[in-house]
C-alpha cells in the first residue's frame, strides 16, 4: 500500500484540480485507480517518422511556471552526421497561446522547420546545414483542465570526424519564454573531448524536472565540444589527477552527504552509524575509481596467482597506508596552514607513480627470467584453482615458480605490498575533507574513525575485485587465451610499468 | 476470509485516498505556483553596496612618519574593468576623535558629483553591446566622478579640495599609472589625499571568517579578494590630529567613517537630511559583537551615544557570538562580562583601564583629555614607533604597532579578532586555534608611497 | 553443490559490474568531475551566480540558518525578475528551512520572517504579509526590509495611514532605493506626481543592479504614462529594457506609449513579446486588437486570461481584482461584482474599489456604483481611468455635469488611457455639447 502511495497521489492530484474546476464531475474512488481515465481525453497525435515518446505522466502542476517554455537539445555526433534530438515542453499557457494551426502532423513539421533555421552549430567555423527527419506534436493532459503540448523534432546534419573536429551548438528557437533550457552531446563511434555538456539528461529529456531546493532551472543555451575518431563509449572526461585541487575536488553526491552528517548538531547514534555506513560506501567507490594504482593491483594480482591471502594482504596494506596518508595529511595541513594540501597530494601522486613504476620494472625484469617456472605454476593452477584449497600450503612450490624477481620471495611477495602501499599513498580528498571537518567540529576521535571506515570500504572493493578477477580469470583463461598463459606476466609487468609512468606524470604535470 | 481481506483493501485503498485528496487540498495553494498580476511588487532588500563601508586603515606612514595615513573603503566586490560610482546623494565621511567623548573633534567629508552621463555603466555597456561599435574601454571612463573634500573643524567647515578627481577603475587601456599619480593630490598643510578605485587589500584565513561570522568550520586557506574597492585615503599631519596639535603630549585618536545619504520628505511633511546609513570603525565589530538584528540599527548610531545608548556596551561585555564561536571550535571563552573586549574595542588599551595591562592606545593617554567615554572607534596611538618588522597578528605577537592599535594594510585582523574574541591578550584564549603563518598574503603587493594600495585589479591580475 | 558455492562469486562479479556500471556510465550516478568553482568575475550583482554560490555553501553547511534565508530571498528575486512564478515555492522552502533553524537566541533567523512576509505579498496575501512583517517587527525592530514589506501590504489592502507611518519610518532610518521607490508610489496615490518623478529620479540614481534599475525606470515610465507623456514614458520604458532586456512590465508599457504614439506596428511586437515572458498582459493586448478591429486575436488573448484564470483558481490563488476587472469589460458583470465583492471583502484599496464601482455599473446598479467611484478618488490621485469610471457612472445616473467633470478630467490627466475607453469618452462629451 505504501509503495502504490506516489503513483495514488499524482493521480490524486490531477482528479482534485479537475474537481475544482468542473464542480459537477463526481470524484469517485474508481477514478483514483484508472489512470486510463485521465489519458483517453488527451489528442496525441504523432507523425509519421518521429518515434513516438515514453508514455510518462507529466506532472499536474509544471514545475517550472505554466507559462514556461522548456527546451531539451540531445546531440549524437556520429563518424559522418550529427543525430539531434530536439524537444520543446510547453507548459498550459504557450500551449493556448500558439495553438497549433491545420493538421498536428503539419504542424509539427512546420514548427521543427523554424526550429532548425534558430539553431546555429558549426564544425571547425563551418556552419552545418540540418535535415528535418522527424516531427512529432502531442498534447498532454496539465493542470486545471487545460492541455500541455510537447514538439519533438529528430535533425541531422552531415560532418566529416576524420580527425579532431571542434563543434559548436547554439538553439535560440524561442529564445524569450522563461524556462529549462538542457543540451546534452554524447558521441558514438567519436570521442568528445572538452565538452562543455553533460552526456545525459538530468531532467529525463523534459519528463522529470529535479525539484530540489539547492538547484537552479538549467539555462544553458550554448554548446561547445571537439569531437574526434576513436572508439565509441569511452567516457568523455579523463580519469582525475589524483587530488589536484583538494577544495573543488570534493563536493560528490556522497561526500557531501558524509559532511552533513559529520557537522549535524548532535551526533546520535543512528546518525553516527550512518556517518560510517557513507564513509564505508564512499572508501569502496573510491577504491574503484580508475587511476590511483588500484587497477594496476587488480591486473597484478589477476597475472599472479590470485591467492586470496594476498588479497587480503593487499586489502590490508590499502586501508592501513590509506588510513595512515590520511591522518598525517590532515594533521600537516592542520598544524601548519597554508602547507597547501594540493601539493602535498601531487608530491604523494608522484611518489606512488614511482614506486609503481620500480615495481613494474622489477616484475618485467623478473618475469623475462623466470618464464618457464611462470608457466609451470599456472598450469598447475587451473588444474586445482578454483572451488577450495587455497589456504593449504601447497602455494609455497608455486611461488618458487613466479613469484620470483623481487628479493627472496617472501610470502606475500614485496611487489604486492609494495602497490598496495602506492595504491594507498594517495590519500582520496573526500576522506580528508571528511576529517578536516570533524576535527574542525571537535569529533576528532570520530572523524579517525570515520577514515578507518573508508579505508575498510577500499579494502573491500579490493578483496572483491580480486576476488572476482580470480574467478573470472580461471573462467576464460580455459578458453583460448592459454595461449597467452605464458606472455601473461611480462604483460602484467609492462602494464604495471605504463601505468606507473601514467600515473607519475599526470601527479607531476598537476605540480608545474 | 477473502471478503473481509478485499474489505481491508478497500477501506485503506479510500482511507488513503481521502488522506492524498486532503493533502493535495491543503497543501494545494502552497505546493502550486500563481502568477501575481495586480500588485505592485518592488525590491524590498536591495543591493546597497554603493554605501557600504568595508574596512577602515590608520596606521603611521612608514615612509613619512610624522604623518598617519587613514584609508576608508566602500564598494566593496568591484568586478575588474566594471566602472563603480560612488553616491552623489551622500556624504563620506572620516571623523577623528581625539578627545576620548565618542565625539569628532575633525571631520574629513567627501561629496561626489558626476562628470558625465548620470545612467549607471550597465545601461551603456547593454547599448554598446547591441551596436555595432563593440569597444571595450573609452565610453566606460565618461562615468567620471568629481570630489569636494570638506575639513569640519569647531563648528567650522572648509573646503580642501573643490572638483577633485576620482580615479575610475582600470579599464585596460595603457597608461594607468598616470590616472592613478593624477589622483593623488597635495592638501593644505601638508597633506595628501587619494580617492578612486584600488584593488581591495583584504585577505582573511577562511577558517577564521567562518569560524568568527558564522560560526561554522571550513578550511583552513588564505584568500584575498581579487577585486577592488573604492578608496578614501588620506595622509595627514599628526600634528592637524592630535588633540591640541600636540602629538607628543596627547597621542591617541579614534578613527571611524560613516556614509549618510539625504533622505526624501514625504507627502510634504517630514526631514529630508542627511541620514547615517553605515558606520565602521574596529573592523568586523557589527558583524560579530552587534547581534543581527540590531546590526542595521549601529549603522545608524554614533559614538558619542554607545555608552549610554544600551546596545554597543552590553553587546560587548557579552558578546553572543564568543559562546557560538567557543563552541564550534572545542574551545572556552572568557565568562561575561568580558572587559577585555570593552577595553580593545570601546576605550582603548591602557594600564588602568582593565585586565590588558599595556598603555597602548586609550584616550586617557592624552595628557589633555578631560573625560573619557565609551566608544566603539578605531583607535590609533601616533607615538608608537614604525615596527621594522611587522607581524600580521598585531599585538597579539607584540608587534605594538599592528591592530588593535590602529590597522595596517598588512594585518590579519579576522584573525586578531578572533583571538581576541576566545580571551586574548588578557587571557590565555586559544592561540593555536589558527595556525600561524607569516608574512600577509596580499593579492597584490602594496606600494611604499601614499596612497599605499595596489593599482587596480584587471582581468590580466 | 559446487554450483551453489559458484555463485555467489559470480554474483558478486555481477553485482559490482552493475555497481560500477551505474557509477560510472556516462550519465551515471558519479559525476567524476566536480562541479566548477565559482567564476573569477563573481559578483554580488550576478544573482545566478550568487544563487549557485549560496547553493555550494548550503551543500556543505545545511543547517545555515543565514544562508537558506538569502537563499529564499535571491529566489523571490529570481522569481520577480523572470516573472517566473516557480520559484515562488523554491523561496518559500528555502525560508522554512531557515525558520526551522533556530539562531544563537533561539529566534528565528530575521531574515527568513521577513522573506516570508516578502513571499506573501507576492502571492497576494497581504494580511499574513502584515502578519510576518509585525512579527518582524517585533524582534527587529531596526531590520529595514521589514518596513518595505509592511508598506506594500499596507499599500495593497488600502490601509494608507500604516502604509504612511512604516515608510516614514524607513525613510528616516534607512533612505534607499527601496524605500524611495515605495514613497513616490504613495505620493502618486495621493496625487503628486512632481514629487513622486523627484523620487523615483533618486532612486534610479543609486543603481544597485540592473534588475534594480530596471524596476526604477520601469516606474518612471509607468508615472510619466499616467501623466499623459508616452513619449517620456516610452523613453523610461527604453531605459528600463536596455538595462534588462526581459523586463515584461516595461516591455508593455513600452508596448502601450507605442500605440499611444500611434506606432501601431511597435505597439504590436512589444506586446507579443511582452505576453510570452509574462501572461499578465495579454488582456491590454487582446483590447488593443480588438480596438484595431482583429477579433479573432483579441479572443485568443482573452482565452489565454481566462485559462490563466483557471490555472489560478486550481491552484487556490484566484486573483479576483484581474478576474473581475476582466469580466466586467468583457461582458459578464454578474460575476466581476461577486470577484470583485470578494475582493472588497480582503481589500479596501483605491484600485479594488475603482473596479468594483465600475463592475456595479456595468451590472446597471449605478447608485452603488458611485459609492465605490468616489471612494477611489478619495486618495486624491489623478488617475484617468478612475476618473473616466466616474464620469460614465455619473452620466449613467443623469448627472450631465458630474459627468462632463470627471471625463474632462480623464482626458486632462492622460488623454491615452485606454483605446477604447478615450474614445468614449470624447464621444460622451461630444454628445453633450
Amino acid at each position: 500500500m505504501i509503495a502504490a502511495l506516489p503513483a495514488a497521489a499524482t493521480l490524486a492530484a490531477t482528479t482534485a484540480l479537475a474537481t475544482a474546476v468542473t464542480p459537477a464531475a463526481a470524484a469517485t474512488p474508481t477514478a483514483v485507480v484508472t489512470p486510463a481515465a485521465a489519458v483517453t481525453s488527451t489528442v496525441a497525435v504523432t507523425s509519421a517518422a518521429g518515434v513516438s515518446p515514453a508514455g510518462t505522466m507529466r506532472p499536474a502542476a509544471h514545475p517550472l511556471g505554466n507559462f514556461s517554455v522548456n527546451h531539451y537539445d540531445g546531440l549524437t555526433i556520429h563518424p559522418d552526421r550529427i543525430e539531434h534530438l530536439a524537444v520543446v515542453d510547453l507548459a498550459e499557457i504557450p500551449t493556448l497561446q500558439q495553438p497549433p494551426i491545420g493538421p498536428p502532423d503539419a504542424y509539427a513539421r512546420r514548427a521543427c522547420a523554424d526550429l532548425r533555421d534558430a539553431v546555429r552549430a558549426d564544425a571547425d567555423g563551418r556552419t552545418l546545414s540540418w535535415r528535418v527527419t522527424g516531427a512529432s506534436f502531442v498534447y498532454r493532459p496539465g493542470a486545471a483542465g487545460l492541455r500541455t503540448s510537447r514538439l519533438t523534432c529528430r535533425l541531422t546534419a552531415p560532418v566529416r570526424v576524420d580527425r579532431p573536429v571542434a563543434l559548436t551548438f547554439a538553439n535560440a528557437y524561442r529564445p524569450d519564454a522563461v524556462g529549462w533550457r538542457e543540451i546534452t552531446a554524447k558521441g558514438q563511434g567519436v570521442r568528445l573531448r572538452d565538452s562543455t555538456v553533460p552526456a545525459g539528461s538530468v531532467s529525463g529529456e523534459l519528463r522529470d524536472y529535479p525539484a530540489d531546493l539547492l538547484s537552479s532551472p538549467l539555462d544553458v543555451r550554448a554548446a561547445r565540444m571537439t569531437a574526434e575518431p576513436g572508439d565509441a563509449g569511452g567516457p568523455v572526461a579523463p580519469a582525475g589527477v589524483p587530488g589536484v585541487d583538494v577544495v573543488t575536488r570534493y563536493t560528490g553526491l556522497l561526500a557531501d552527504r558524509l559532511n552533513a552528517l559529520i557537522g549535524a548538531d548532535r551526533l546520535t547514534v543512528p546518525l553516527g552509524m550512518l556517518a560510517l555506513l557513507v564513509s564505508l560506501a564512499l572508501g569502496a567507490v573510491h577504491a574503484a575509481m580508475p587511476g590511483h594504482g588500484k587497477t594496476v593491483m587488480a591486473a597484478y594480482l589477476a597475472g599472479r596467482e590470485r591467492r586470496l591471502r594476498d588479497a587480503v594482504t593487499v586489502a590490508a596494506t590499502v586501508t592501513v597506508t590509506h588510513t595512515a596518508g590520511v591522518l598525517v595529511l590532515g594533521v600537516l595541513v592542520t598544524a601548519a596552514g597554508v602547507i597547501a594540501g594540493d601539493v602535498v597530494l601531487s608530491w604523494l601522486g608522484v611518489a606512488s607513480g614511482l614506486l609503481i613504476t620500480a615495481i613494474g620494472a622489477a616484475l618485467l625484469h623478473s618475469a623475462r627470467h623466470h618464464r618457464p617456472g611462470h608457466e609451470h605454476g599456472h598450469g598447475h593452477k587451473h588444474e586445482h584453482g578454483h572451488g577450495h584449497g587455497h589456504g593449504h600450503g601447497e602455494g609455497n612450490g608455486r611461488r618458487q615458480g613466479n613469484g620470483g624477481g623481487h628479493g627472496p620471495g617472501r610470502r606475500p611477495g614485496s611487489g604486492v605490498v609494495g602497490l598496495a602501499v602506492a595504491g594507498g599513498l594517495v590519500p582520496s580528498p573526500s576522506a580528508l575533507v571528511v576529517l578536516l571537518g570533524a576535527m574542525a567540529l571537535g569529533r576528532t576521535a570520530f572523524g579517525v574513525l570515520t577514515v578507518v571506515c573508508y579505508g575498510l570500504g577500499m579494502a573491500a572493493t579490493l578483496l572483491v575485485t580480486a576476488l572476482a578477477l580470480r574467478r573470472l580469470g580461471g573462467l576464460t583463461v580455459a578458453g583460448r587465451m592459454r595461449r597467452l598463459r605464458p606472455y601473461s606476466a611480462v604483460m602484467t609487468a609492462a602494464l604495471v610499468l605504463l601505468v606507473g609512468l601514467g600515473v607519475t606524470v599526470r601527479a607531476a604535470a598537476a605540480l608545474v | 476470509m477473502r471478503l473481509t481481506n478485499a474489505g481491508n483493501r478497500w477501506t485503506w485503498t479510500a482511507a488513503a485516498s481521502i488522506a492524498v485528496l486532503a493533502a493535495t487540498v491543503l497543501l494545494g495553494p502552497a505546493m502550486r505556483q500563481s502568477t501575481a498580476t495586480s500588485h505592485w511588487d518592488a525590491p524590498a532588500t536591495t543591493v546597497n553596496k554603493q554605501i557600504d563601508a568595508t574596512d577602515l586603515y590608520a596606521f603611521t606612514s612608514p615612509e613619512r612618519q610624522d604623518t598617519v595615513t587613514i584609508v576608508a573603503d566602500y564598494i566593496p566586490f568591484q568586478a575588474p574593468h566594471k566602472p563603480y560610482q560612488f553616491d552623489t546623494d551622500a556624504r563620506y565621511e572620516v571623523h577623528i576623535d581625539n578627545t576620548g567623548t565618542g565625539r569628532a573633534a575633525i571631520t574629513y567629508r567627501w561629496t561626489f558629483a558626476d562628470k558625465a552621463l548620470p545612467a549607471p555603466s550597465f545601461v551603456r555597456a547593454r547599448e554598446r553591446q547591441a551596436g555595432p561599435e563593440h569597444q571595450a574601454g573609452p565610453l566606460d571612463s565618461l562615468v567620471e566622478q568629481s570630489y569636494t573634500l570638506t575639513r569640519l573643524r569647531d563648528g567650522k567647515s572648509e573646503i580642501l579640495v573643490r572638483d577633485g578627481y576620482a580615479a575610475p577603475t582600470d579599464l585596460g587601456g595603457p597608461g594607468y599609472a598616470a590616472t592613478r599619480r593624477k589622483a593623488v593630490r597635495d592638501l593644505p598643510g601638508g597633506g595628501k589625499v587619494f580617492t578612486g578605485t584600488a584593488a581591495d587589500p583584504f585577505y582573511s584565513d577562511n577558517r577564521a571568517v567562518n569560524l568568527l561570522r558564522f560560526g561554522l568550520p571550513f578550511f583552513p586557506v588564505k584568500t584575498g579578494v581579487p577585486m577592488n574597492v573604492s578608496a578614501l585615503a588620506l595622509q595627514l599631519p599628526k600634528s592637524e590630529l592630535a588633540l591640541g596639535g600636540d602629538p607628543a603630549r596627547n597621542p591617541v585618536i579614534g578613527v571611524w567613517t560613516t556614509a549618510s545619504r539625504r533622505s526624501s520628505a514625504l507627502l510634504g511633511s517630514g526631514a529630508a537630511g542627511y541620514t547615517q546609513v553605515s558606520r565602521l570603525g574596529n573592523p568586523n565589530f557589527n558583524e560579530v559583537i552587534i547581534p543581527l538584528k540590531r546590526r542595521d540599527h549601529f549603522n545608524t548610531l554614533r559614538p558619542d551615544g554607545d555608552e549610554s545608548g544600551g546596545l554597543v556596551v552590553p553587546s560587548t561585555l557579552d558578546p553572543d557570538q564568543a559562546e557560538v564561536v567557543a563552541k564550534q571550535a572545542n574551545v572556552t571563552a572568557p565568562p561575561a562580562p568580558r572587559k577585555d573586549l570593552e577595553q580593545i574595542y570601546l576605550t582603548g588599551l591602557a594600564r588602568t583601564g582593565g585586565p590588558i595591562k599595556q598603555d597602548l592606545n586609550s584616550h586617557r593617554l592624552n595628557q589633555d583629555a578631560p573625560r573619557t567615554a565609551k566608544a566603539e572607534e578605531l583607535r590609533l596611538n601616533l607615538s608608537t614607533p614604525v615596527a621594522a618588522a611587522p607581524d600580521k597578528y598585531g599585538i597579539l605577537k607584540g608587534d605594538a604597532q599592528g591592530y588593535p592599535n590602529g590597522r595596517r594594510l598588512i594585518d590579519d585582523v579576522v584573525t586578531i579578532n578572533l583571538r581576541m574574541l576566545l580571551g586574548e591578550p588578557a587571557g590565555r584564549g586559544a592561540p593555536g586555534l589558527i595556525a600561524e603563518d607569516n608574512p600577509a598574503f596580499l593579492l597584490k603587493p602594496i606600494t611604499d608611497s601614499f596612497p599605499y594600495l595596489a593599482l587596480p585589479v584587471t582581468a590580466a591580475g | 553443490m559446487s554450483r551453489l558455492r559458484r555463485l555467489p562469486p559470480l554474483l558478486g562479479c555481477v553485482l559490482l559490474g552493475c555497481v560500477l556500471v551505474t557509477l560510472f556510465a556516462p550519465g551515471g550516478l558519479l559525476r567524476r568531475d566536480e562541479p566548477p568553482p565559482a567564476p573569477a568575475g563573481w559578483s554580488p550583482y550576478d544573482l545566478a551566480g550568487s544563487i549557485q554560490a549560496v547553493q555550494v555553501r548550503l551543500r556543505r553547511h545545511p543547517d545555515d540558518a543565514a544562508a537558506w534565508a538569502s537563499l529564499g530571498d535571491m529566489y523571490l528575486k529570481q522569481a520577480r525578475r523572470t516573472a517566473d512564478t516557480a520559484y515562488y515555492a523554491k523561496a518559500e522552502g528555502a525560508f522554512e528551512r531557515s525558520l526551522r533553524r533556530p539562531t544563537g537566541d533561539g529566534e528565528p533567523y530575521i531574515d527568513a520572517v521577513i522573506g516570508m512576509g516578502a513571499l506573501a505579498n507576492a502571492r497576494h496575501d497581504f494580511a499574513g504579509a502584515v502578519r510576518w512583517a509585525e512579527r518582524a517587527r517585533r524582534a527587529a525592530p531596526f531590520r529595514w526590509a521589514l518596513y518595505g514589506v509592511l508598506t506594500d501590504a499596507h499599500l495593497e489592502l488600502g490601509h494608507y495611514e500604516q502604509a504612511e507611518t512604516a515608510l516614514r519610518r524607513m525613510l528616516d532610518g534607512h533612505p534607499d532605493l527601496a524605500s524611495f521607490t515605495r514613497a513616490a508610489r504613495l505620493e502618486q496615490l495621493r496625487g503628486r506626481p512632481g514629487h513622486a518623478r523627484d523620487l523615483l529620479r533618486r532612486a534610479c540614481a543609486i543603481p544597485g543592479d540592473p534588475a534594480e534599475y530596471a524596476f526604477c525606470q520601469w516606474q518612471l515610465g509607468e508615472l510619466a504614462w499616467s501623466t499623459g507623456d508616452p513619449r517620456t514614458a516610452r523613453a523610461a520604458y527604453t531605459q528600463a529594457l536596455a538595462a534588462d532586456p526581459g523586463h515584461a512590465p516595461a516591455r508593455a508599457g513600452k508596448a502601450r506609449a507605442e500605440a499611444a504614439l500611434g506606432r501601431t506596428e511597435q505597439a504590436l511586437r512589444d506586446y507579443a513579446t511582452a505576453v510570452i515572458r509574462s501572461p499578465a498582459y495579454v488582456v491590454e493586448y487582446g483590447e488593443l486588437l480588438e480596438h484595431l478591429g482583429d477579433a479573432e486575436g483579441a479572443r485568443r488573448q482573452y482565452a489565454v486570461f481566462t485559462a490563466q484564470q483557471r490555472l489560478l483558481a486550481a491552484s487556490g490563488g484566484a486573483d479576483d481584482l484581474a478576474a473581475g476587472t476582466f469580466a466586467a469589460n468583457h461582458g459578464e458583470p454578474g460575476t466581476a461584482v461577486r470577484h470583485l465583492r470578494a475582493e472588497w471583502a480582503r481589500r479596501h484599496s483605491v484600485e479594488v474599489a475603482d473596479a468594483l464601482g465600475w463592475a456595479l455599473h456595468r451590472a446597471g446598479r449605478h447608485t452603488e456604483a458611485a459609492a465605490y467611484a468616489v471612494r477611489a478618488d478619495a486618495l486624491g490621485g489623478r488617475n484617468a481611468l478612475f476618473a473616466y469610471h466616474r464620469g460614465e457612472i455619473e452620466h449613467a445616473l443623469g448627472h450631465t455635469g458630474a459627468a462632463r467633470t470627471h471625463l474632462t478630467r480623464a482626458l486632462s490627466i492622460n488623454p491615452y488611457f485606454s483605446p477604447a475607453g478615450a474614445a468614449r469618452a470624447r464621444e460622451l462629451l461630444a454628445e453633450k455639447t
